[in-house]
């Protein structure tokens, strides 16, 4: 099932490093790597770097404050890559979007068109006789108009799916590529594990969610703004009543997206960090185990894997509670088009056959808002995973010099001169 | 299968939350579903009727339940987030602490990468999917049933269409479902693999970048990125028809019950409120099949995971800790071993057969041999990382097996051949084995070492950082920092695997020299490769085949064993020209 090479644990013999006398600050000072300044924020946590490594600490430092500010600048860059990797298929998005807009129009007139029919029967009723050819012809209207809604909604999920998937062969195919311009100093001052986890875990992660959320979406605000539509022309009064719950549910959105997006990129950071602890303690297994550590590894792991559990429970529910949030909301909503339709009804301004429509609107405007509410969770986490792929891809690269020259070129020589960390010894081989 | 067992052992801690968040999630869609009856009777009796305290009042009632249903949502998600997380967070810990207690076999045979992606992506895939069914896939089955009593109690005469609907939407669904299966099953292997290409180049970019082989890398990436676009796509394609699928069944069975409901409105049996909360129903009952079959699409995925825990979960570590440890030492800083035999099961030849010798202490015992020779799983057995499959190893005089494990494991110095620092500071992984070791001792055993000097010159000297695997530091340095880390572990028992050997003949002397006091006490097993390394030794084991061809001083080795006089003449004959 899982074909890793066993043998791969590790660079097998590292190069043995030229010293570079001049050099007056070998370590960390890293100007450009996207994950730096924060670094005040490490001064907090001065103890733990004792045991834990300084990369573990950088991400758990940095969680300890929402840092809206940051965040938001990295969401702006994070959109912008998504866009990127997008940008190529922006004419199958567009024909996508005129086939979503075409298929979700047709199925938005639908359940007018099946309160017309409910209207002929009640009629009917009333008169005496249900006129069964006129209500005939309509239902067989109705079909064909369902019919090819199909087909559009059909053709238009599976373009998007093949837009989706070849932007992400593409991001893959840029962040290998990018790992092989990243400054070896890059490499050796993050955690293996986490940076391992930013090109398995989060690429995965991110795909898994793009895929599950954007078709759903898409749909979801198409319906939304349709079935707005539909229900002003049905009954702009009613369509008003319903509507006063939507402000509500705005704000309450708001609140629990803003309040989950935080939780979801520290749920992500700190599994980086248990990733790389994990790869720490697996690693170094037969030294953890002649030196009698398992019991202390065991106990750092279980700290660490607490606060993952932590955060991952207040992301999850904050996420899904914009479920119920939205519950209340279409509930209300069906409520109050039945009461005020009801009144409405018996004083003859509308149709039973239009309150029907309005109650089915109801339910498709709750509907495609509880979806989105409900993929938020799983797009929120998909984004967080590709705000930390950014960061990666933000990385400043070694120069473009083709040479894999062991010794520091002359331009951007700052990291490349930061490869041989280490000050040797004069005494050294 | 994997999936269920690893739910049962894991989930049973939680039994309790799981029934409240069934119970919740069963009263929150069964009162969801109370709404289109209520708006039933708001039409027929209210409307139809011109009864308008009646529209009021069942307005307050449906504004009633509909408050009841969202509370009860709102505590079943907080449980249900709960449950999942910790779910996760307990299969994560049983799964790191089973690794924790892997002998040097175990962690073989699974390799070190699949390991760690076992302990983090796996468990995630999980947990992932524990959240959805708790929160959101549970209330699929529940609507359904639900969903279909209350139509049937509205009108049991237009339940024929569901009977018809339900199934019909089944079957599509499970139609997808089964192809989706193999579908995804495919794209968790290319999966895999993309990420094993991945981590082969992030581990070897040294190797990649000194050899240029960037070209080389990158095409075979390409190839399972390929791959993996190609079965993504079917799967996701696979996937995309759902939904349009069943929203026109939805569709046409409306049509399909005004078309059967007006013809029973006309012989009175139905009434027209029955006919709109059935259309409401039949929109819920089918949304939430919709829903079921985009959840069960996840399962695949969440299966091959669970596997992958489970047989972590599965595999007893061939070392375990004796029942009644013994606590003391008779002969401290001795290493016996008897005709001590290794073989990994089903192989064909063993790694190690008949080996006997005894340390003791103030003595060195040096084991030569080529590769693949079992010098290295010599000093393993020594240290307890794995067990002798035949014969006895004794440290201090006992039996490694009977032993307490912690007074084996402190009185053991274990240099690896490959040296392995962990990320944090120089000073936290000299302490690794003696976390009380003042700074003094730090230095003293830097000293002798051979790496006072490069620690001194280190911006932080002791607070130096160090990345994970030691990776910025050089070979020899790292060597040397191993050794240091052994020392001020102040074992009785020193074992180097080859640990000299990115060291020069100047600096590996000095550290010889230096080392003899420290080691007055202890028995040193060394490996090694040089033979100007173990030439002064007290005793030199010289294996072949993991057998023992030489046993003696330098001396009468050169005279009695072949093997021996070669290696030496090799590396004599090359160092005078």
């Amino acid at each position: 099932m899982n074909q890793r090479n066993p043998g791969d644990g590790e660079p097998e013999d590292p190069q043995p490093e030229d010293p570079q006398p001049e050099d007056p600050q070998p370590e960390d000072p890293q100007p450009g790597n996207g994950i730096g300044g924060d670094d005040s924020q490490e001064d907090e946590d001065q103890e733990a770097l004792q045991t834990y490594g300084r990369e573990a600490l950088r991400f758990s430092g940095r969680m300890s404050a929402p840092l809206p500010v940051e965040t938001s600048r990295n969401f702006r860059g994070t959109v912008r890559q998504l866009a990127k990797i997008t940008g190529r298929e922006t004419p199958v998005l567009v024909l996508v979007m005129v086939l979503a807009t075409m298929s979700v129009s047709l199925t938005v007139i639908g359940p007018w068109l099946l309160g017309g029919a409910t209207d002929i029967i009640v009629t009917g009723v009333r008169q005496g006789g249900i006129d069964t050819d006129r209500l005939q012809d309509r239902l067989l209207v109705i079909g064909g108009v369902f019919a090819l809604a199909w087909a559009l909604g059909h053709i238009q999920n599976y373009l998007l799916s093949g837009a989706l998937q070849r932007s992400m062969f593409r991001l893959r195919e840029t962040i290998e590529a990018k790992l092989h311009r990243l400054p070896l100093s890059y490499v050796d001052q993050h955690a293996r594990g986490d940076l391992l986890s930013r090109v398995t875990n989060d690429i995965d992660n991110l795909s898994q969610s793009l895929q599950q959320t954007i078709n759903q979406m898409l749909t979801a605000v198409l319906t939304l703004v349709g079935v707005t539509v539909m229900m002003l022309t049905v009954s702009p009064l009613l369509a008003l009543v319903a509507f006063v719950t939507v402000p509500l549910s705005v704000v309450a959105t708001r609140i629990f997206a803003t309040r989950a997006r935080p939780r979801f990129l520290r749920q992500w950071r700190t599994t980086g960090t248990l990733n790389a602890q994990a790869e720490d303690a697996v690693s170094g297994h037969a030294i953890v185990t002649a030196f009698g550590r398992q019991n202390q590894e065991r106990q750092r792991f279980a700290e660490e894997n607490a606060k993952l559990y932590d955060s991952s429970r207040a992301a999850q529910f904050l996420s899904s509670a914009m479920q119920p949030v939205m519950m209340l909301m279409g509930n209300l909503q069906f409520v109050s088009v039945a009461v005020v339709g009801g009144l409405r009804i018996s004083s003859g301004a509308i149709t039973i056959g239009d309150m029907q429509a309005m109650i089915q609107y109801t339910r498709q405007f709750a509907m495609p808002v509880q979806q989105v509410a409900s993929m938020a969770a799983t797009f929120q986490s998909g984004i967080a995973s590709l705000e930390r792929v950014v960061e990666l891809l933000d990385v400043d690269e070694i120069s473009a010099d083709p040479e894999p020259a062991p010794d520091p070129p002359a331009t951007r020589g700052r990291e490349c001169s930061t490869t041989s960390t280490s000050p040797t010894s004069p005494k050294s081989p | 299968m994997s999936l269920r067992r690893l739910l049962k052992s894991h989930l049973a801690p939680h039994r309790r939350a799981i029934v409240l968040v069934l119970i919740l999630q069963a009263g929150q869609t069964t009162t969801g579903l109370l709404l289109p009856g209520l708006n039933a009777t708001l039409i027929d009796d209210g409307v139809l009727l011109g009864d308008q305290s009646v529209i009021w009042r069942m307005g307050g009632i449906m504004l009633l339940v509909s408050f009841i249903q969202v509370v009860l949502l709102t505590v079943a998600v907080w449980y249900g987030s709960e449950v999942a997380m910790a779910f996760g967070r307990d299969i994560r810990r049983d799964v790191f602490d089973r690794v924790t207690r892997y002998s040097t076999r175990e962690i073989g045979r699974f390799g070190t990468p699949s390991l760690i992606t076992r302990i983090t992506n796996d468990t995630h895939q999980i947990q992932t999917l524990t959240a959805l069914v708790t929160i959101m896939m549970i209330t699929a089955p529940l609507t359904m049933i639900a969903g279909t009593v209350l139509a049937i109690r509205t009108d049991a005469g237009l339940s024929v269409l569901l009977l018809v609907v339900v199934p019909l939407e089944i079957v599509v669904t499970g139609a997808i479902i089964a192809a989706m299966t193999p579908a995804f099953q495919q794209m968790q292997e290319r999966i895999d693999r993309i990420n094993a290409v991945l981590r082969e180049q992030i581990t070897g970019v040294r190797v990649v970048r000194a050899f240029t082989r960037e070209p080389t890398e990158s095409a075979r990436f390409a190839e399972a990125n390929h791959r993996l676009t190609e079965s993504s796509l079917r799967a996701a394609r696979l996937m995309a028809a759902v939904f349009p699928a069943v929203t026109l069944l939805v569709n046409l069975s409306s049509v399909a019950l005004l078309w059967i409901g007006a013809d029973r409105i006309e012989d009175g049996s139905t009434q027209i409120g029955s006919l709109v909360a059935y259309l409401t129903y039949l929109l819920q009952i089918l949304l939430a099949v919709t829903m079921a079959a985009f959840m069960v699409s996840m399962i695949p995925r969440a299966a091959v995971a669970a596997e992958r825990i489970v047989e972590i979960l599965d595999t007893e570590s061939s070392v375990t800790p004796p029942t009644t440890p013994i606590q003391d030492f008779t002969r401290p800083g001795t290493v016996e071993f008897q005709e001590v035999g290794f073989r990994y099961p089903g192989a064909e030849h063993p790694v190690l057969e008949g080996v006997s010798f005894t340390a003791v202490p103030g003595e060195t015992t040096a084991i030569i041999g080529s590769t693949g020779a079992g010098k290295t799983t010599l000093l393993t057995l020594a240290a307890r990382l794995a067990d002798a499959s035949s014969g006895q190893v004794a440290v201090g005089g006992i039996d490694v097996r009977r032993l307490d494990p912690a007074l084996l494991w402190g009185a053991i110095g274990y240099v690896p051949q490959r040296a392995y620092l962990f990320s944090g500071t120089v000073a936290s992984n000299l302490r690794y084995g003696r976390p009380e070791a003042t700074d003094e001792e730090l230095w003293e055993a830097l000293e002798v070492a051979q790496a006072a000097g490069f620690v001194q010159s280190m911006p932080d000297g002791l607070q130096n950082r160090i990345a994970q695997g030691g990776t910025n530091v050089s070979g020899g340095q790292r060597q040397r920092l191993s050794i240091a880390r052994a020392l001020v572990a102040q074992p009785a028992v020193y074992l180097f695997d080859d640990s000299f050997s990115a060291l020069d003949l100047a600096t590996e002397a000095r550290l010889r020299q230096a080392l003899e006091p420290r080691t007055r006490d202890a028995a040193v097993l060394v490996v090694a490769q040089r033979i100007s390394t173990i030439e002064t030794a007290d005793q030199i084991i010289v294996l072949e085949g993991g057998i023992t061809v030489g046993q003696g001083r330098h001396d009468e080795l050169v005279d009695t064993c072949p093997t021996y006089a070669e290696i030496v003449s090799s590396q004599r004959g090359g160092e005078t020209t």
